[in-house]
């Protein structure tokens, strides 16, 4: 006596037990003809430009003759990989920046090893960031770039601009974590936001792992909503892969968020203490190295960009950065999707490549 | 409607639910076959044996997922004929729940036979012990894999429980015993075989209380999702098809899920479990460093100790590098 089945008739279910079958043989089909090499994300033409250690940058080919004089550099987090922005054509918020004239950059963090155990936040924002930057400065005869971060990226960019404000002409920060006590997000509670140690303890953590496995990570990402991530998306898979496109996009997909690098066990250890458990970003505590992050620094221009329906950074974490900074031209502007919709969603990708391109053009002098 | 009729019906339901099930695990196995097949490179042993380990495990979990769904649906082919005649549906509700709840009650009074036998404690550990070098996640894996066995309410209680019964018949007695130095020529390795069972023992515990935390949101799940689904029927609302019953099942899951991890006393849980476990790991790492070192091998240890000096290393470099540059541009 279910109403889902007693309100359909037998004919019908029969009928879509038979849609399935056809569904199942023409997506089989779609599948096995589906090769790993065509998984490929990061579809924009791109060169490397700079190598140290592990981590590559890579110069996007321009999309108009005379791009603008200053280079955007953008910073992706840690985790994952940092192609999400130029995910596939269409979907590329790399190759939208392109087309509206900006010169593009990227770093590459590339996988750490067990020999990158030891790598600190200070080799990755003192380092490779500040190495990168100087890159660019002398490359095109700038005294000051423009720094677009995006999530844990995001929250580098934060840091880095405030130790070297007059190396960052605006600063861009995407889905940035900056007040991580919120309670009310289930990441920050598992991170040990209200409970520290009690919760994780992460120096045990480090102990144990040496780096922290991707796959860790990855778990910790889908227990965030484990049925719906992990059981419930793959219901509208017959649906899927009967179509190639759909299929492929799922597969990229797929591909992008299993693809997760390890994290640095002494980067781990310092970003979850010092900014998850005891949030010393907005207490201006953090010491990257021996140099101190004081947020009042962040004096240039600052565009803040959020998902509205972010479940892993909520809005207001990211909107707190207005709190701390000493800019008098500060934007902030919401999109209405997740964290992932950031890159993905269509609508996003009309309004978000505009919004920072209008925004930076408005203080090219 | 007839009772004949409702039988008819209810048949018809069972039957087209598992002509469902079935085919969705037939497409799953057929998914799974496939992704076994579609390189065009052969497969290494180890990876062919990794595939069909994810397999069974993917198998194994939505067997879980599929009985919970029949246990949902058999509530709800109760439920549903009292909702038309205005009965009192909550009984059958509290039935179905009970029977959850009792096999909680069995799962923790299994966990407190096994917690009171030390002999059998000591045996499962060497039996974990023999799997060495398996991953750390292997254990963690398990746990969340056991997320959807229907188990619990009256959570608190039975942790509790768990927690007395561990404090009285294992640490005041076979634990305090652990932390005693320990006498002979093999007393370093031994000691380290100890540590290692206290860890085990420790991780065990903080397991049993994790896995009822788990058990207690499955339970509280089903009666949010049999709440849900009445007032659903009683707004005259339907569910169309399958999938959107399990769509339905997953939000409020997830919901409850959420709801309990952001509760300080399931976050301590929770945080016991993990930091049990990297402690476990911490000292089967040990074991096995004694081990290497015996047969003259290099150790974990020995290795992180040589990349920390090289990374050091490097920084000098180039930081004496940046600093020649620069003494070199100035003059």
């Amino acid at each position: 006596m279910l109403p889902f089945f007693a309100q359909m008739r037998l004919e019908d279910l029969a009928q879509e037990y038979t849609d399935l079958t056809d569904k199942m043989i023409k997506g089989i089909d779609n599948l096995s003809r589906l090769k790993e090499e065509d998984l490929v994300v990061g579809a924009t033409e791109k060169e490397v430009v700079y190598r140290e250690d592990k981590i590559v940058l890579y110069r996007f080919k321009a999309k108009v003759e005379n791009p603008f004089p200053i280079p955007i550099l953008i910073v992706y987090a840690l985790v994952n990989r940092p192609f999400m922005v130029d995910l596939q054509e269409g979907r590329s918020l790399v190759a939208n920046l392109l087309k509206l004239g900006l010169d593009v950059y990227l770093i590459d963090w590339g996988y750490p090893t067990r020999s990158d155990r030891w790598l600190t936040l200070d080799d990755y924002i003192n380092g490779y960031i500040n190495n990168c930057v100087d890159f660019l400065r002398h490359k095109h005869n700038v005294d000051k770039i423009n720094l677009l971060g995006v999530c844990q990226g995001g929250t580098f960019s934060v840091c880095y601009s405030a130790i070297n404000p007059h190396k960052v002409k605006n600063l861009v920060a995407m889905v940035a974590p900056i007040d991580f006590h919120q309670p009310d997000c289930l990441l920050n509670m598992r991170g040990g936001c209200t409970l520290g140690k009690e919760a994780l303890d992460v120096d045990l953590m480090v102990e144990a792992l040496g780096n922290i496995p991707g796959d860790y990570l990855n778990l910790e990402f889908l227990m965030l909503k484990p049925l719906q991530l992990g059981y419930q998306k793959y219901l509208d898979f017959p649906d899927i892969m009967e179509q190639e496109d759909k299929l492929l996009n799922f597969m990229r997909m797929e591909k992008w968020i299993f693809d997760s690098p390890d994290q640095s066990g002494e980067t781990y250890r310092q970003f979850m203490k010092d900014f998850y458990q005891e949030n010393k970003l907005i207490k201006n505590e953090i010491m990257i190295g021996d140099k101190e992050v004081d947020l009042t620094n962040i004096n240039m221009p600052v565009l803040n960009l959020y998902a509205e329906k972010d479940h892993l950074v909520p809005p207001v974490s990211s909107l707190a950065l207005e709190k701390y900074i000493f800019t008098d031209d500060y934007t902030a502007k919401g999109f209405p999707v997740g964290h992932i919709g950031m890159y993905v969603s269509g609508r996003v990708q009309k309004d978000l490549p505009p919004t920072i391109v209008n925004w930076l053009k408005a203080r090219e002098n | 409607m007839t009772n004949n009729v409702t039988k008819d019906w209810t048949e018809t339901a069972t039957d087209m639910m598992n002509t469902w099930t079935e085919t969705g695990t037939k497409m799953w196995q057929s998914w799974f076959d496939l992704m076994g097949n579609v390189s065009n490179t052969p497969i290494p042993q180890n990876q062919k044996e990794n595939l069909e380990q994810a397999t069974q495990r993917f198998f194994g979990d939505r067997d879980i997922l599929v009985r919970f769904i029949k246990l949902s649906v058999n509530a709800w082919q109760e439920i549903f004929p009292k909702i038309q005649t205005g009965e009192s549906w909550q009984t059958i509700v509290d039935k179905y729940t009970t029977q959850m709840r009792d096999q909680l009650d069995d799962f923790a009074k299994g966990s407190f036979g096994i917690s009171k036998n030390n002999a059998q404690l000591w045996q499962l550990y060497l039996e974990e012990t023999q799997k060495f070098n398996q991953l750390w996640l292997n254990p963690f894996g398990f746990s969340i894999g056991s997320l959807t066995q229907g188990m619990p309410d009256h959570s608190n209680t039975l942790i509790e429980l768990n927690n007395l019964y561990w404090n009285l018949l294992y640490e005041e007695s076979f634990g305090s015993m652990m932390k005693s130095p320990i006498l002979g020529p093999t007393r370093e390795f031994t000691g380290k075989l100890l540590n290692g069972f206290d860890a085990w023992s420790q991780l065990y515990r903080a397991s049993s209380d994790y896995q009822i935390v788990l058990g207690d949101i499955q339970v509280k799940s089903f009666e949010a999702l049999m709440r849900e689904l009445v007032n659903k029927a009683e707004k005259g609302e339907k569910l169309e098809d399958w999938k959107q019953f399990q769509g339905l099942w997953s939000r409020i899951s997830d919901d409850i899920f959420a709801e309990a991890f952001c509760q300080e006393k399931n976050l301590k849980i929770r945080g016991k479990f993990l930091n049990a476990l990297n402690l476990y790991r911490i000292e089967q790492q040990k074991l096995l460093e004694q081990s290497l070192q015996m047969m003259n091998l290099p150790t974990r240890s020995e290795i992180d100790e040589i990349h920390k000096t090289v990374h050091e290393l490097r920084k000098e470099v180039k930081s004496l590098k940046k600093a020649l540059n620069n003494s070199s541009v100035n003059s």
